[in-house]
């Protein structure tokens, strides 16, 4: 993955940016507006967009700014397309990780939805135990439970999730995929302790 | 593309539906989308209305954007997911396939000189554009907006989402692939099964 650019064949190259021209309008426009006004205003932010709006700002310095957050990786193979599994739903083999987190902190869950091969939409569900909750923009959301669908691409798809314990005990978060017929549940426990 | 104040105020109206602020706020970006459909679009129809499709998902979440990116990184971003999922698609394919050879690349492929600067200028645009299209999509990507839209290893990770190193190596073997597509003639149409769009995806590393 270290390979340094090289440039295409010298007149290749040329050709290239010779592609940088405008396309002619052709009423693009028009058709453009035809079809926005026809939308409707800009749909309201759903409870799955505020949190991913608050991982994007803490994408910056991820791990360093968020201090004592923590990371608990859970693997999800997707046995997408692939007859053997969608058979066996529950075998994919997962590893899971138990992470110590201070209840005063906010923790970070990575969940990384592992497919063989891309896929155009997956039924993705998060839950949190009684105890936990999600975690967006500094603020602590009331819902136990994201819902959400995606496309998946082939190989690692990794979802980060903010939760804060509000008191020690040992949690389990259940997260969910479905494809097509094809469901599989992992979980993935995060021990809070005082602190 | 407006600055600061004057950017914030229309990404404001735009997010409560004002569809003029809207078109202010793509109008710079506007050729460079339409072009890089092209990359994943059969005709230039089809790209238009790729383009149009992507533009109208970027105005229905605009809510979702909350300055924690530079907007045209964003806009884009949400462009390019649009145009993959397009390819990937059942639509996407099955257009693919149902691809019929272009009438005059076929004629001219036949080494006929064009009649004129212009349409040579003309053919040899649609033979580049089509031997992109050969190119496995993930590198594609890297392809265009390097090499043709001259963004940075930096705009085109934020876009596709990537780190920087996976930018560089696309774009490597992007090249590689285009090389080879021009040294075979470049030409397309009757795709066979085994460049199908999901094979080629599932070649391509991370």
């Amino acid at each position: 993955m270290t390979e340094p650019p090289i440039s295409p064949e010298p007149g290749v190259e040329a050709r290239l940016r010779a592609l940088r021209v405008d396309p002619p309008e052709d009423g693009f426009s028009a058709e453009l507006h035809r079809r926005l006004a026809a939308v409707g205003p800009p749909r309201p932010v759903g409870l799955w967009g505020r949190v991913r709006q608050g991982m994007e700002r803490w994408r910056p310095a991820l791990w360093p700014a968020v201090g004592v957050a923590a990371g608990v990786a859970a693997f999800l193979v997707l046995g997408a397309l692939r007859p053997a599994v969608s058979a066996s739903p529950s075998a994919p083999v997962a590893q899971e990780l138990a992470v110590k987190v201070p209840a005063s902190k906010v923790a970070l869950i990575r969940l990384n939805f592992s497919a063989d091969v891309a896929v155009e939409t997956a039924q993705l569900h998060v839950e949190l135990p009684a105890g936990l909750s999600f975690w967006s923009d500094g603020e602590e959301l009331a819902q136990r439970a994201l819902d959400w669908e995606q496309p998946l691409s082939a190989g690692d798809n990794v979802i980060p999730i903010a939760v804060r314990g509000a008191r020690a005990g040992e949690y389990r978060v259940v997260a969910t995929a479905r494809v097509g017929e094809q469901r599989i549940e992992h979980d993935v426990v995060l021990r809070v302790i005082d602190g | 593309m407006p600055d600061g104040g004057q950017l914030e105020a229309l990404i404001g109206r735009a997010q409560q539906g004002d569809v003029r602020a809207f078109e202010q706020l793509i109008a710079a970006q506007l050729p460079q989308i339409r072009r890089y459909a092209l990359a994943f679009a059969r005709s230039e129809a089809d790209a238009a209305d790729l383009a149009q499709e992507a533009l109208v998902k970027a105005y229905t979440n605009l809510r979702v954007f909350r300055f924690q990116s530079a907007f045209a990184s964003w806009l884009y971003a949400i462009v390019h997911h649009v145009f993959l999922d397009h390819v990937r698609s059942r639509r996407g394919k099955e257009r693919a396939l149902e691809e019929p050879l272009d009438p005059v690349r076929h004629e001219r492929g036949s080494g006929a000189p064009a009649a004129d600067e212009q349409l040579a200028k003309e053919e040899e645009r649609r033979r580049l554009w089509a031997a992109i299209r050969q190119v496995p999509v993930d590198l594609r990507s890297a392809l265009v907006l390097f090499d043709i839209e001259g963004h940075s290893y930096d705009e085109i990770a934020a876009i596709e989402g990537v780190p920087v190193g996976t930018v560089k190596s696309r774009l490597f073997r992007g090249r590689e692939a285009l090389r080879k597509v021009l040294g075979q003639g470049g030409e397309v149409g009757g795709t066979s099964p085994a460049s199908t769009p999901s094979q080629r995806e599932r070649s391509v590393p991370g």
